[in-house]
């Protein structure tokens, strides 16, 4: 019943345009050329003048090819097997294996409606201090991590999905060079952790359009094994690179250039993938961590912009660290009073002095004189530093807790280091760890 | 100023000003908004602890180095921030008070000795 077209009237980057009726917008359709075939996106729709995106890219590509509209948009096969496989951009398998036989879903649809959700109730422990005690991951939240290029942020994201009490991880990769996608294919496999792992990958060679894709299937794949009742953590890098996947786009479309050549609709696009966290009533969970590279670490850049708009916080990554001042994750008060009774306190006074710490180095780098509780604040700071926020710190939540106990208990008397007495006389370390170490 | 001048540019009465200042701030000016009772504190509850800050402020202290005064301070903003989440009815609020008062009181009649 599908009709076929011949002639294309003009070909421009990657946009196609014919002349067709009864096409749906966002509706797939199948570029024929000799031998070669390729799928391609209904992206404008103007009269009868249809925009269609190819999605091997237009080279090669003859006026006369034969184009086929197959009446649905994009869709991704669903079933438990996609576990432990790696996909492209396009759904295709990346990994040498069969292609997926199963009962294929809708991509981009809309959010779930709010009445099917709930209030943020649940942390996921992630194993990482500065996440965990100081701006905790809350199941539903969208939290991206902003990162100066050159920051390990893939580094990050590979322990978070090796590390992270979840169900289910779905990791998009955006742009990734080569090298990055052997390093997450390897750390997961090495660690075992890819049979719980989905993946869909765009390096940078693969065409611009499969990048698009990326984020729509890995939230269409995330939400199915959400309603399976599977918590699930969507990991997503780099943000930046889809938003100038879509600026490539626009240009080629021809649309009027909003801030810095971006699309106007930047913050919707972004918005309508961030909305699908989702926490249900009754079933799983969708929580997304994406990095966002910040061109020249500018947070006025449109994308970080937009993107601090739409989430609940944000990381941000700079000297190695996760930032203790700038990161916030807007969520954590619904959960840290629930994890432990000294949780939130601690948070609250190791922050207050490491900013101490931070005043105190300033006064040193002017050539003042230290007094006794500034040589403290400077011994804090450098175990704060050494044994939390090192990237390559892991700790259970309650471990890291007692951990910062310790660094209290290493530089302070009990009745200096501002915490309620109540607090104290639980918690307080009975020895200081040069003590520790000595009598083994 | 302390920051062009350091502490130890700093002469030991207005130190012990700067120290004061510091200790109204954290203990009064300043609030935990996620505990119950230091969340939202009633109008009496607020002048009844400004009453006592007021004092503890007018109260003429003298130290004998800068560290000591530091550690005095540290310890009485200890006890004023667990008096800060005590309830008003309950009775550790008034013995919690006491002891404040107390420390600074002690330290006040010692110094003076010195």
């Amino acid at each position: 019943m599908h009709t076929l077209y011949h002639g294309i009237e003009n070909i421009v980057g990657n946009v196609l345009m014919l002349r067709a009726t009864d096409v749906g917008y966002g509706d797939l359709a199948e570029v024929t050329f000799g031998e070669d075939s390729s799928l391609a996106q209904v992206i404008q729709l103007d009269g009868d003048q249809v925009y269609l995106q190819i999605f091997s890219g237009s080279r090669g590509v003859p006026t006369d090819a034969t184009v086929r509209f197959l009446g649905h948009g994009l869709q991704v096969p669903f079933s438990e097997d996609l576990l432990g496989r790696i996909f492209d951009g396009s759904g295709r398998p990346r990994d040498g294996r069969p292609e997926l036989d199963a009962t294929p879903v809708g991509v981009a649809g809309p959010s779930v409606n709010p009445d099917q959700r709930i209030i943020p109730r649940k942390m996921v422990r992630t194993g990482i201090p500065m996440i965990d005690v100081f701006n905790t991951l809350v199941q539903s939240q969208k939290l991206p991590i902003f990162s100066v290029a050159g920051e390990p942020y893939n580094p990050l994201l590979a322990r978070i999905a090796l590390q992270a009490e979840v169900d289910v991880i779905v990791l998009g990769g955006m742009g990734l060079k080569y090298d990055d996608y052997l390093f997450f294919r390897e750390t997961l496999e090495e660690a075992g952790s890819l049979s719980r792992t989905v993946m869909y990958v765009h390096t940078a060679a693969d065409p611009t359009v499969e990048c698009l894709f990326v984020p729509d299937l890995c939230l269409a794949v995330a939400e199915k094994f959400a309603l399976e009742n599977k918590e699930v953590l969507v990991l997503l890098t780099d943000m930046t690179n889809y938003a100038d996947a879509m600026k490539e786009i626009a240009i080629t479309m021809e649309k009027i250039p909003s801030n810095r050549g971006y699309p106007g609709d930047l913050y919707s696009q972004l918005a309508a993938r961030y909305e699908k966290a989702v926490d249900f009533e009754s079933a799983g969970s969708i929580t997304i961590l994406a990095a966002t590279t910040m061109p020249g670490d500018d947070v006025t850049h449109p994308v970080p912009d937009n993107t601090g708009y739409i989430t609940e916080g944000q990381f941000y990554l700079r000297n190695g660290r996760i930032e203790p001042f700038g990161s916030l994750s807007r969520l954590k008060q619904f959960v840290n009073d629930k994890t432990r009774a000294d949780h939130r306190k601690i948070m609250d006074r190791m922050i207050q002095l490491y900013a101490g710490f931070r005043s105190t180095e300033e006064k040193r780098s002017m050539g003042f004189r230290m007094t006794e509780y500034d040589r403290k604040l400077v011994k804090f700071g450098d175990l704060f530093e050494k044994r939390l926020m090192d990237l390559r710190v892991t700790l259970h939540l309650e471990d890291a807790l007692d951990a910062c106990w310790q660094i209290l208990a290493d530089c302070f008397e009990a009745d200096e280091c501002g915490m309620p007495s109540e607090l104290i006389k639980e918690f307080w370390p009975t020895e200081r760890s040069e003590v520790r170490s000595k009598n083994p | 100023m302390m920051k062009v001048v350091g502490e130890e540019g700093t002469a030991m009465p207005d130190f012990v000003q700067y120290l004061k200042a510091e200790f109204l701030d954290e203990v009064y000016l300043q609030q935990d908004a996620f505990h119950d009772v230091d969340g939202a504190s009633s109008a009496d509850r607020q002048k009844h602890v400004f009453s006592v800050i007021h004092g503890i402020m007018t109260t003429p202290l003298t130290f004998k180095t800068r560290d000591n005064a530091r550690q005095e301070f540290l310890r009485w903003q200890q006890i004023a921030k667990d008096w800060n989440r005590i309830p008003m009815e309950k009775p550790e609020f008034k013995t919690t008070e006491e002891k404040l008062v107390h420390a600074v009181e002690q330290h006040r009649s010692t110094g003076e000795e010195n």
